[in-house]
């Protein structure tokens, strides 16, 4: 659970610093986390699947995404390489909220190019310090 | 080379030795009896012509006396002559005292004169001895005349030389003398005698050699006879050493070669039965040994197939435990959210604080049927999930289901119809999980149709089995996902867990379809509609001890 310290980059300035997509197929998940980040002061987004989270990204530019990695069609660590390999997402910040938890399945994430790896169930302030730490750095 | 020979002779087998130790010794016997006969025949021989010629010229000396005396040449000539025609007479002749020759059978040799020895004096008995020439040897006899004077007459007395003494001595009274008159002399040749004795000993010499050659023949062959019967066991007792077994020494004697041979040949044998029971064992114990070592292999290759069994299961268990964390975490994160979100407020309104606590308890529902699915999958999977069968109506088991689905199929307003069921066939087996199997199948089915759609039960006769049909109209399944519908957890679109199910319903199922004896499976075209097929005995053809066996631990296990 320890936080993965990468450099943090020049937010791009296309990136909506304000907006965090939330992607998960389970419904409970996505509500309560959309409830937090919007608790938070964000804009939160919410796609139930790796295709509907991709033409999120594409309309809203979210600087941040919380990404489920067990999911139907797109898996989240596709959907992460998707993004990582456009230049246009490619600073974009990315969290993963797994069931799965095993080391291995971490070390997938972030190979994959998350900056984060949170394993559920997860203390839903920890990820909000997350995010806060990612988009408003200067904040605290 | 003494030594070499001698070391040879010590290297000789047996038999040559023993024969040449009795020719060397039958060989010293005859030689030295042959030896010893001939010196006692050659004495004896020698003897007698000496004898001979000693009775010849005693009675030359006597008959010549008054011829000697009167000098009469012709009377000694004709006595000479006489005595010459005697064999072995080499010459004879007389000669006076002063050794002039009298008379000679050879007459040319008339009055030479002879030497003789000193000791010719006291020749009395007569002499026999050798001459120069080897082969002859010499009698000297004196002659001899005996005067006597009685009465101043002389008297001659003619007396035989050998009582002259005698004569002498008994009329010692009487004035006597004897006159020396001279000698007569034969030569006698050995030359005969020598002639037969060298036959004597050729013929003794030639006996001998017989005889040598016969005894060592004789020996030969007494010696064979010991020692070639000796060799042969010395060779069969080297081979058997060698470990040929298969000697047999061909000797039929009644003596103790014959009784060597025959223990010998019975040892042989035993020794042969001996070692012939010896492989008989070691090849058993060889066959005993291959086949403990087949059967270790054997073991060794079936611990092997349960050991990877062993680690397929593990490997599987360790999907599924992996697989059902994470089944667990998920419903538990929620409920973890929302505990939280309430705790911290984030619900500002009513409405919202009931919609959190409502998704809590819907999860935590979920959490303990996930739960229960798992355990009673593990149960029957195990085999120790109680089955009580019994006859069932279709009908009745269709009712059943509906009264829990029922509220589902009013609000998406589907078509249920059930009148599809041949009243005729009764089943048999469990109430309850084939209850379960049908409100699961029904239960996606209304999940996958649209609004108004149609989902269609069906009973019919499939041989044994009665066959269960479960068709809907809903969106279908792809043909190659349609296996993954029976995967635990299986992650297909089409399969909804996120609210009712847990992704093992379909696992359930078909456990226990296949439990009862039955087997499950699906048709689906995608856009028309899924129908899912599933097989139960028939109450008819399933007489109650089978059953019982059928569902394994049954009543009795729970």
């Amino acid at each position: 659970m320890c936080p993965i310290q990468k450099q943090k980059r020049r937010s791009d300035m296309d990136l909506n610093q304000n907006k965090v997509l939330i992607v998960d197929d389970e419904k409970a998940i996505r509500l309560g986390l959309f409830h937090c980040v919007k608790n938070a002061g964000f804009e939160p987004v919410a796609a139930a699947d790796g295709k509907e989270a991709l033409r999120l990204i594409d309309e809203h530019r979210p600087a941040l995404v919380i990404l489920d990695v067990m999911m139907n069609g797109l898996s989240g660590l596709e959907v992460c390489r998707i993004l990582r390999s456009n230049p246009k997402t490619k600073g974009m910040k990315i969290v993963f909220l797994s069931a799965k938890g095993q080391m291995k399945e971490q070390e997938q994430g972030l190979e994959a190019g998350g900056d984060y790896y949170i394993t559920k169930p997860f203390d839903y302030r920890e990820l909000i310090e997350i995010i806060k730490n990612f988009l408003r750095p200067g904040d605290e | 080379m003494l030594l070499s020979a001698l070391k040879k002779l010590v290297h000789l087998r047996l038999g040559t030795k023993s024969i040449l130790a009795v020719i060397m010794l039958l060989s010293a016997i005859s030689i030295s009896l042959t030896t010893f006969f001939v010196s006692t025949q050659k004495r004896a021989l020698t003897d007698k012509l000496r004898k001979r010629a000693l009775a010849l010229s005693s009675n030359m000396a006597f008959n010549s006396q008054y011829a000697v005396l009167s000098r009469d040449i012709s009377t000694l000539q004709n006595l000479l002559a006489g005595v010459k025609k005697e064999s072995d007479i080499e010459e004879a002749f007389i000669t006076d005292m002063e050794g002039v020759i009298l008379a000679h059978n050879d007459t040319s040799q008339m009055g030479q004169k002879i030497e003789f020895s000193s000791e010719l004096d006291s020749l009395s008995p007569p002499k026999w001895i050798p001459t120069a020439h080897s082969n002859i040897w010499r009698t000297i006899t004196l002659i001899e005349i005996e005067r006597r004077q009685s009465n101043g007459d002389e008297i001659l007395l003619f007396s035989s030389p050998e009582n002259t003494e005698e004569e002498t001595e008994t009329t010692g009274s009487i004035a006597s003398y004897k006159q020396k008159l001279g000698f007569v002399i034969l030569d006698v040749s050995l030359e005969s005698m020598n002639r037969a004795l060298a036959i004597g000993t050729r013929r003794a010499i030639l006996i001998t050699l017989i005889m040598i050659v016969i005894g060592a023949m004789a020996v030969i062959c007494l010696v064979r006879s010991v020692a070639v019967p000796i060799y042969r066991l010395a060779d069969a007792t080297g081979a058997v050493a060698r470990g040929d077994l298969d000697q047999k020494v061909p000797i039929r004697r009644s003596d103790e070669i014959g009784i060597l041979a025959d223990s010998f040949n019975h040892m042989i044998s035993q020794l042969k039965v001996s070692r012939e029971k010896i492989e008989a064992w070691n090849r058993e114990l060889e066959a005993k040994v291959t086949e403990r070592t087949e059967e270790l292999e054997e073991k060794h290759y079936e611990l092997e197939k349960a050991y990877e069994e062993l680690k397929t299961l593990d490997k599987a268990k360790d999907d599924f435990l992996s697989l059902v964390s994470h089944e667990l975490r998920t419903p538990l994160s929620s409920i973890l959210l929302y505990s939280e979100m309430l705790l911290d407020g984030i619900a500002d309104f009513e409405s919202s604080r009931t919609e959190f606590l409502s998704t809590i308890v819907d999860n935590c529902k979920r959490l303990t049927r996930l739960i229960n699915d798992v355990l009673d999958l593990s149960k029957i999977e195990a085999g120790r999930m109680p089955f009580k069968p019994e006859k069932l109506d279709f009908k009745e088991l269709v009712a059943e289901t509906l009264t829990s689905i029922r509220p589902k199929l009013e609000s998406k307003k589907i078509n249920f119809d059930f009148t599809n069921i041949d009243g005729k066939i009764h089943l048999w087996g469990d109430r309850d999980k084939i209850i379960q199997v049908m409100t699961n199948i029904i239960s996606n089915a209304v999940k996958f149709t649209l609004d108004e759609g149609e989902i269609t039960v069906s009973l019919t006769d499939y041989g044994k089995m009665g066959k269960i049909a479960i068709q809907d109209t809903g969106k279908g399944i792809k043909k190659q996902d349609i296996p993954k519908v029976f995967d635990r957890f299986s992650q297909l679109e089409s399969i909804d867990h996120h609210s009712e199910g847990t992704g093992l319903g379909m696992t359930i199922s078909k456990s226990i379809i296949e439990r009862l004896g039955g087997e499950i499976w699906i048709e689906s075209e995608l856009g028309r509609g899924t129908t899912v097929f599933f097989t139960v005995p028939k109450a008819d053809h399933v007489s109650d001890t089978k059953t019982e066996k059928a569902f394994g631990h049954g009543s009795q296990s729970e």
